[in-house]
């Protein structure tokens, strides 16, 4: 069992081992070794935590751009050794202090440092890696519920647009981007009055973003289910105790405001299985919230103006150092059965611009979760069954003047004696609508037929914060390819709150049934 | 005469280059039976003979200066295959040389991310309507 930091009581979570991540020798041995049984006891993944732990190290030191690196890692169960001859004792200490703060005020006796000749030793006296990560005492992270913590979750998986617009009405001030806003918000005495209000405020937007928020959704209809077992699975959402549940899952005491967001926190929790963190009812449905974290790949310039001159004049032929780096984002999964419309939905976070590992996302595994539960509740596995087909809502929405305005499209057009495929967004403005754009007005008038396969429509928001929008990805193989037509997820951005996400399911589902 | 040439000739020197580019765009935009949605940088370039980039870019600067409003600035930004604009707040941070923000991740953009376009000012309109 692991606390978040600053969970004052309640099991909240269990980890799992995390086996796909590649292990270097060094921890292996020393996990091999030295805590093989607590290994299997607590069933946590030692190599990883250490590879990390290690990165972390060479990171500090490139940021601290220090002239001294180190030159090797030697293995000696149970310790571990990192050279850095140039630098004294103290500076090799104050170094590591400096490259992992979680090392600093770990629980007592866990580590014992000492530092000879520039060598410094680091010596294991627990095997527990987590401590290090999930430590309540780490000053990695600001404590759990700030309003530093909470803008810091927020800027995981909020637009900045959507963000400053609930920053304001918080009445904090909002600075240029999440950075300066968060350093801004870090600032204010913790006695200022005001920030209790604005922890309310930071507290619902985000609690409601992990329900709704950026969001891919997909449709289960329990009416493809026998009737019996739909029956019995409606009457049980319908009825049962969800304190109970909470506690039979061991999920009470959980509280998404105070999940992780730092790299070194998340990054052991990739690859995990989605844990199941909260069950709720609402509006005569059945909320499944689960967290998770994953890892998506973002381009970056790399500057390499105060590299070393040899290593410069080897990318003289480069323009530009481009390189790939993960970033590691807590995630709130759901699965809502929805007993009035009398479906199975699964929403999964969206992080539109960064490019997920697929595999990291894990629905199988998410729903494998879900159909485990039901099958312990009620021996049945409704996940999966009843996928629901979005394709129909793409010809639907494009020829459906009243939904929306469609900023994106896909499309063949085909004509006498031509044929093209088309793809088409609004530029610049977002007020626009592609059905109502000359070029597209134009071409569809000298064409025969036009037939989408992706569309992407915006409606105004209820809540007036940001614009709603549906994004139905088809391919062009959907328009020749033998067999079904299938969208089997919608992308629904912009949501707020309940009532956003209502309409947009309401949308859909009226394009469904047109 | 209108008061934009009167105005473009008070405020720049006899046979300045940047005064000659800003009446070459002007009279040629002016003429337009129809103004674009917007106009690119290339586009308001082929307007005039001036081929001095800093003294195009100066002009350009100049006719959209809200005084004048000949055009109007806009930014734009690339995100997942999509051009948007950036709010029209950013453009002050812009032309002050610092930083504008990603409205979605929140985080700086480079400059080499950020594009430059040029709307019909409300003079320009005017004119246009006449």
């Amino acid at each position: 069992m692991v606390r978040w930091p600053g969970q004052q009581r309640g099991p909240s979570i269990r980890l799992s081992p995390i086996r796909e991540r590649p292990t270097a020798s060094i921890s292996r041995r020393w996990a091999d070794r030295d805590s093989s049984r607590r290994r299997d006891k607590q069933g946590l993944n030692l190599e990883h935590s250490f590879q990390g732990w290690w990165d972390d190290c060479r990171e500090a030191w490139w940021t601290a751009r220090e002239r001294a690196r180190p030159t090797r890692c030697v293995s000696g169960a149970p310790d571990i050794s990192l050279r850095s001859a140039p630098l004294s004792p103290r500076a090799s200490l104050r170094f590591f202090a400096a490259a992992s703060p979680n090392l600093r005020r770990m629980p007592r006796g866990f580590y014992l440092a000492s530092a000879n000749r520039g060598v410094v030793t680091l010596r294991c006296v627990s095997a527990s890696p987590f401590y290090l990560l999930m430590s309540p005492n780490s000053p990695a992270t600001p404590a759990a519920n700030t309003i530093e913590h909470l803008l810091s979750l927020m800027a995981t998986r909020m637009s900045w647009s959507l963000g400053a617009k609930i920053v304001d009405r918080a009445n904090l001030h909002v600075s240029r981007g999440w950075r300066e806003t968060i350093a801004a918000a870090r600032s204010r005495p913790p006695a200022d009055g005001a920030l209790e209000h604005a922890k309310t405020v930071l507290s619902q937007a985000f609690g409601w973003h992990t329900f709704v928020g950026n969001k891919q959704v997909t449709w289960y209809d329990l009416n493809a289910i026998e009737a019996p077992a739909s029956a019995a699975l409606l009457y049980w959402a319908t009825n049962v105790d969800v304190e109970q549940l909470n506690q039979t899952y061991g999920v009470v005491g959980f509280d998404p405001m105070q999940a992780p967001y730092v790299e070194e926190q998340l990054r052991p929790l990739v690859g995990a299985p989605a844990r199941l963190v909260s069950v709720a009812r609402a509006d005569g449905r059945l909320y499944f919230q689960y967290f998770s974290a994953r890892s998506y790949s973002a381009r970056e310039s790399i500057d390499v103006s105060d590299w070393p001159d040899e290593h410069r004049a080897r990318l003289g032929d480069f323009y530009e150092i481009i390189g790939v780096k993960l970033r590691s984002i807590p995630c709130f999964d759901t699965i809502v059965v929805d007993v009035p419309a009398r479906r199975l939905e699964v929403r999964v976070d969206f992080a539109p611009g960064l490019r997920a590992d697929p595999q990291a996302i894990g629905v199988h595994a998410l729903l494998e979760s879900f159909n485990d539960l039901m099958m312990r509740e009620l021996t049945l596995r409704p996940a999966g069954l009843g996928l629901v087909n979005f394709f129909p809502a793409v010809s639907g929405i494009y020829g459906d003047r009243t939904a929306g305005r469609v900023a994106m499209l896909g499309f063949v057009a085909t004509s006498e004696d031509t044929s093209s495929n088309n793809k088409g967004q609004t530029l610049r403005r977002q007020d626009q609508d592609l059905r109502n754009d000359k070029f597209h007005v134009g071409g569809t008038g000298a064409v025969e037929s036009v037939t989408p396969y992706t569309i992407g429509a915006t409606w105004p928001s209820p809540s007036r914060l940001e614009p709603l929008t549906i994004e139905l990805h088809g391919s062009v193989r959907m328009i020749y390819g033998i067999g079904t037509r299938a969208i089997a997820v919608a992308i629904f951005l912009g949501c707020t709150d309940g009532r956003d996400f209502d309409f947009l399911a309401g949308e859909l589902a009226r394009q469904l049934t047109r | 005469m209108t008061n934009v040439e009167e105005q473009i000739e008070h405020d720049w020197p006899p046979g300045s280059p940047v005064a000659r580019a800003c009446l070459d765009i002007w009279l040629r935009l002016r003429a337009k039976e129809v103004q674009l949605d917007h106009y690119t940088y290339g586009q308001l370039e082929a307007l005039t003979r001036v081929a001095d980039q800093t003294c195009l870019t100066r002009a350009l600067l100049y006719l959209a200066t809200p005084s004048l409003g000949v055009l109007k600035p806009s930014l734009l930004y690339e995100f997942e295959g999509r051009v948007m604009e950036l709010p029209a707040t950013e453009f002050a941070h812009f032309a002050a040389g610092e930083h504008v923000i990603h409205p979605y991740l929140g985080e700086p953009l480079d400059d080499d991310q950020v594009f430059l376009a040029f709307e019909p000012g409300e003079r320009l309109a005017r004119e246009a309507n006449r």
